[in-house]
């Protein structure tokens, strides 16, 4: 396995608050890691500077070797906490859209996993469910054939069975050479799919093993883990 | 890639222009069917004037709508959720700019077809004929005097302005949001701030030079006038051609302000 994602250093900060302080990790290619912690430890300011709507005050990031730019957002493919998408667009016009702009967007697949939801191609998003907004959202994302998936909370808010859809469609269609970085705090539905946990606490990398040595070293689920871990 | 990009941009804008531009070219057509009754009646009077006003109250609102459009499509297509795509296109921030600028002026063009023809509709009968007979004259009147190629290089002179000045329009909004994103909260709240800022300081700088001119006894408008009194043809042509520079500088400084501020100091919220 190759490395795929570098963190030197990075820091972040929004005036006096430091959301990011000089975090160090490296991911390699071709596993599924969470990226674990509560509301503003970090994760969605990591994600965003993985993807280059942020920018660095100290530190760097590297993907495949270069920093977040044309060429990375070529490999990376990203999945917002917010709905992201034209809502005036029909979801045959977002397909064309993805289309238009990734070489790597496979339309086939993404119309095929909308068919199998029932989601009709010739609908406008605005008429679609909050639940059905965030499935075509992540067909979308896991319908290109990236080297990086950055989902950011891709199961918060929708109800047991949209997160089984949602976990189901990323196991089984993400490209096995590369990588998914799940932020989540849903740890339990998550973590029989998880190879690594990544622990992120007030801006610092606090833990990065896999599973099953989180497993094994501390007799606990990460889920059990991470709430004695993240107590009040 | 801005091929790409403007054709998604144009899409977006065009969806609310078009609306707008049946409804002015409807009012012309409204307009222009009832000269077709004219008389002395007061019902003429009143319908004819009142589509008149109409048209010409449509052709202003379509001009500031336009602008509006414009600076709402560069604000929520960049700043607002839909960035989050915006910004994980493989394109250069570069890309994303003249996207933007090609379509404000594409849009603007359009804008100033419209208000054109649905003058010329309107302005098509009988009743104008005489208004025609006068900028016909005019135009004659100016033509020989300044020759054809002077005229061809005045028009020339003329589209490079406007095409500039059309860009520049919605640039200077489009960097007063764009510079609204680097404070933290109330990002919009600075842009507004930003804009009164800038005309300010353009009252103080006009205010400076002309205390300047003052104290030194010079007077630019002075000069300007004698040299269109002493040499019109050679001096509409320094005045276009410093038109052309003085928009291109404004162009350069709003691009390169966007620019830099998009490239080194993005903050998606």
């Amino acid at each position: 396995m190759s490395e795929l994602l570098r963190c030197e250093n990075l820091t972040k900060r929004y005036g006096s608050l430091v959301a990011l302080d000089h975090v160090n990790f490296t991911l390699e290619s071709g596993k599924l890691i969470g990226l674990l912690g509560p509301n503003g430890s970090g994760k969605t300011t990591l994600i965003k500077l993985i993807n280059g709507l942020l920018t660095p005050d100290e530190g760097r990031i590297l993907i495949d070797g270069i920093e977040p730019g044309v060429g990375t957002k070529k490999i990376v493919a990203y999945l917002p906490d917010n709905h992201f998408l034209n809502n005036y667009m029909k979801v045959r016009d977002i397909v064309a859209y993805f289309c238009d702009f990734y070489e790597d967007f496979r339309p086939e697949l993404a119309l095929q996993m909308m068919n199998h939801l029932g989601i009709s191609e010739n609908v406008a998003l605005k008429t679609l469910s909050k639940g059905n907004k965030e499935k075509v959202s992540l067909i979308l994302t896991m319908s290109r054939n990236a080297r990086l998936y950055v989902l950011d909370e891709p199961i918060a808010g929708v109800d047991p069975a949209t997160r089984d859809y949602i976990i189901s469609t990323i196991i089984n269609n993400y490209n096995p050479e590369a990588s998914v970085l799940i932020s989540t705090h849903l740890i339990s539905d998550i973590e029989s799919v998880l190879d690594d946990a990544l622990f992120i606490q007030s801006g610092h990398i606090t833990l990065h093993k896999s599973v099953d040595a989180i497993r094994s070293e501390n007799g606990k689920s990460v889920d059990e883990l991470f709430r004695e871990v993240f107590r009040w | 890639m801005v091929k790409k990009l403007l054709k998604y941009d144009l899409k977006a804008v065009f969806r609310y222009l078009l609306v707008i531009y049946v409804i002015v070219l409807g009012t012309a057509a409204l307009n222009r069917l009832l000269q077709f009754f004219k008389s002395t009646q007061l019902w003429y009077k009143i319908s004819f004037r009142s589509s008149l006003v109409l048209l010409i109250i449509g052709i202003g609102s379509m001009m500031l709508l336009t602008e509006i459009l414009l600076v709402y499509r560069f604000y929520k297509n960049l700043f607002s959720n839909e960035g989050y795509l915006t910004f994980t296109l493989p394109a250069t921030i570069h890309e994303q700019l003249w996207s933007k600028i090609l379509c404000s002026v594409i849009c603007i063009i359009a804008t100033v077809f419209v208000m054109s023809l649905s003058l010329l509709i309107a302005a098509s009968g009988e009743v104008f004929a005489d208004v025609w007979r006068g900028a016909g004259y005019l135009l004659k009147e100016f033509v020989q005097n300044v020759g054809i190629l002077n005229l061809t290089f005045y028009i020339i002179e003329g589209l490079i302005f406007c095409l500039i000045a059309a860009a520049d329009s919605v640039m200077l909004f489009d960097t007063c949001l764009t510079i609204g994103q680097l404070a933290r909260e109330h990002r919009v709240g600075l842009a507004v701030a930003v804009f009164f800022i800038q005309y300010f300081i353009c009252q103080i700088l006009g205010t400076v030079f002309i205390i300047i001119e003052a104290m030194h006894d010079f007077d630019l408008f002075e000069l300007i006038a004698d040299a269109f009194s002493k040499h019109p043809e050679a001096a509409l042509h320094v005045f276009g051609v410093l038109s052309i520079i003085g928009s291109a500088l404004l162009f350069a400084l709003y691009y390169f302000i966007m620019h830099r501020i998009l490239k080194k100091r993005l903050n998606l919220e």
